[in-house]
This record gives C-alpha cells, sequence and structure tokens, in this order.
C-alpha cells in the first residue's frame, strides 16, 4: 500500500476494516438488499493508490483491503482521492455532495447506472462515516 | 405508461407547478400517476409535496419510487430532490447528468399509467438527454407566461420538442391576468397559428404554496384526449 496514503488513513484503518465485523446486525436491517452488491473502493494521491472491497461474503458484511491493480470483482468502483475520502468519513464532506461536486467517480459492472450505485450508496456511507467517527 | 413531459424555454413560468397539479388532478380522476422532477440542478418537487429524506429502497434492479399523498390521492414521486442536502450546488457533467434522468426515468420501479415529467428550463442538457430517450413516445406540455419574452424561448423549445417528435398537447399560458391584456391576447394568437392549443391558468397567488388542481381540469382533458 502507498506509504503516504497509510499514513493518511492510519487513525481509519482498523475501524474500517472491522467495519463489516462490528456492525453486522445494524447492516443487515439498514441494507437489507446489500446482500447482493459489493463495491471496490479505489483511493489515490499523487504517489499511488489503494483498493478495498466491501461486500458481503459468506452471508457476512465484508471490507478487506485487495490489489488496487487486480481488484476482485465488485458491482461498481468508487474512485476518489484519500482526502475526499478522509473529509467523509469525518463527517467533513457528504458524500452525495461529494459527487455532485465531481470528486468521485462511479463506475458499474453489473449494467445498472452509476446514478443508482451512488444512491444505494449513500446510506451505506452515513453509516460508515458515523460508525468512524 | 405513456410520460409527460412539462418544460418551456424559459424558467421561472410555473412548470413545477403545472407538473404538480397535473399529476393531482389526474389523481383526482382515479387515475395511476407518477412524478419525476428531472429538474437536477434546482429540484423542488420534494418540497411541493413534502417527502422527506429517507433511504432509498431497491426492488430486484430498480429503485422504488416514493409515494406521496394530497387530500388522499397517491402519486409516485421521484427526484434526487429528496436525497442530496439542501443548498448543495449541483456541478454534473454531461454524462453524470445523463446518467441520473437514465435511472430516474428507466430504473425506478414505476407503475404509473402516467408520467408527469417536470423537466428544467432550455434546452439544457437533461432536456436534450430526455427527449432522446422518450422520441416518438412521449405527450409534452409547454408552460410559458403571456409574455412576449417567454413567446421567443418557447418557439425554441417548441422546436426541440419537433424535434424529437413529441406530442405537444398544449401550451399552457400561466399567470394570465398578470401582464397587459393586449399582449396576453397577442401571445395567445401567436400559440394559435402554430396549431398550439392553448390552455390558461389564470394569475392566483395562492397556486405559489399549494394545490389547485381544479383550475387544471382543461389540461387534463386534453392530455389524456
Amino acid at each position: 500500500m502507498s506509504l503516504n496514503i497509510r499514513l493518511k488513513l492510519l487513525t481509519v484503518l482498523p475501524k474500517l476494516l472491522n467495519f463489516g465485523v462490528s456492525q453486522l446486525q445494524d447492516v443487515l436491517r439498514q441494507f437489507p438488499e446489500a446482500k447482493t452488491r459489493s463495491a471496490v473502493l479505489e483511493l489515490y494521491d499523487e504517489r499511488g493508490k489503494v483498493a478495498f472491497w466491501i461486500g458481503f461474503e459468506g452471508g457476512r458484511p465484508a471490507v478487506r483491503e485487495v490489489d488496487p491493480d487486480n481488484p476482485p470483482y465488485a458491482t461498481n468502483i468508487i474512485t476518489m482521492h484519500v482526502d475526499t475520502f478522509i473529509r467523509i468519513i469525518r463527517g467533513g464532506l457528504d458524500f452525495r455532495t461529494a459527487y455532485l461536486y465531481d470528486l468521485i467517480e462511479i463506475a458499474s459492472n453489473d449494467g445498472l447506472p452509476p446514478a443508482y450505485h451512488l444512491l444505494i450508496w449513500s446510506a451505506f456511507f452515513d453509516r460508515l462515516a458515523s460508525a468512524l467517527r | 405508461m405513456i410520460p409527460i413531459i412539462v418544460t418551456s424555454g424559459k424558467g421561472g413560468v410555473g412548470k413545477s407547478t403545472v407538473s404538480a397539479n397535473l399529476a393531482i388532478a389526474l389523481a383526482q380522476r382515479g387515475i395511476r400517476v407518477g412524478l419525476l422532477d428531472a429538474d437536477l440542478m434546482d429540484p423542488v418537487q420534494h418540497l411541493v409535496f413534502r417527502a422527506d429524506k429517507e433511504a432509498i429502497r431497491e426492488y430486484g434492479k430498480q429503485l422504488l419510487p416514493l409515494t406521496v399523498n394530497v387530500n388522499g390521492r397517491t402519486v409516485e414521486f421521484m427526484g434526487i430532490g429528496p436525497f442530496i442536502p439542501r443548498g448543495v450546488g449541483v456541478a454534473l457533467n454531461y454524462q453524470k447528468t445523463a446518467d441520473f434522468i437514465v435511472t430516474l426515468l428507466k430504473f425506478v420501479r414505476w407503475t404509473a399509467d402516467y408520467l408527469i415529467i417536470d423537466s428544467p428550463p432550455s434546452s439544457v442538457d437533461v432536456n436534450a438527454k430526455l427527449l432522446h430517450e422518450l422520441e416518438g413516445i412521449a405527450r409534452a406540455v409547454l408552460v410559458g407566461e403571456p409574455h412576449v419574452f417567454a413567446l421567443e424561448d418557447n418557439l425554441r423549445m417548441l422546436d426541440l420538442l419537433r424535434l424529437y417528435r413529441a406530442d405537444v398537447r398544449a401550451i399552457v399560458l400561466n399567470k394570465v391576468g398578470l401582464y397587459d391584456p393586449n399582449m396576453t391576447k397577442e401571445i395567445e394568437e401567436n400559440y394559435s397559428k402554430l396549431g398550439l392549443r392553448v390552455v390558461k391558468i389564470p394569475w392566483d397567488p395562492q397556486l405559489q404554496m399549494g394545490f389547485k388542481p381544479e383550475l387544471f381540469r382543461e389540461l387534463v382533458e386534453v392530455v389524456l384526449a
């Protein structure tokens, strides 16, 4: 992982990777449809990029770090600058706002429009930001 | 489902008022109605119908529309208004704009017989995408004030609607009584010469903040015919 990004993510990385486990019941209750949905969250800065896979594995929500150059399949890919991500999860920037400001790109792998994924993932990022704060 | 585009060449002429009242007036006839707020820059229908922010749900691979109620009448509703934070400027590029339009139009589980589409003014990219997606299948209602500037802008929009083979059912002359009666008469004659049915809605301050579907009965007949 890019050292620079790792440093920036230092305080949130353990919580992020543990999010699926610690928030299992809430995630299942709030996002029952999420079982069929997954995303690669790609974070970049001027020196490199990192990626996380977010989804359900064995019926349980999971977040795990993956190879950014060869990520596993996900229904969509969410790409943003690491600083944007940190602002979002610290509550300084709304996920939807970041998209409307053109700070986030969403690519779809399942035929659904990127805006569809945006609307679905917005509530998840609200929950993520709340949990990581 | 029959889409009805409510549009205009000029902003602020009352498209959202016409769209909302037309939706309610149709619902009062027992018709299943959907309302799509396609004005991505300045959505207001979620305020008109008090559609509060809520988590969006999906069914299969379609988003479920919200349902709004007015006087016991239910209207399916979708737009980005309820889902974006208040006061945030929308800086979508064309690709994202087009993507939103396709999502709201084709990836929402509409069950309505008629879908009223409140579109933004002028030939902005939203309208270009909307008309492209609905080419040859949409009905349309142009909205304008009885004012010469609104006429000029609506002539351009009318041309665009006809280019995309929209079935233009009427020009709604809104806020009749607010301007010089002679100018109103002249504008009405101009539209009539273009073969457009003119439906006049009187200036009524109560329409700014509320519903008066009884004023839209003639328009209902025109769009259903």
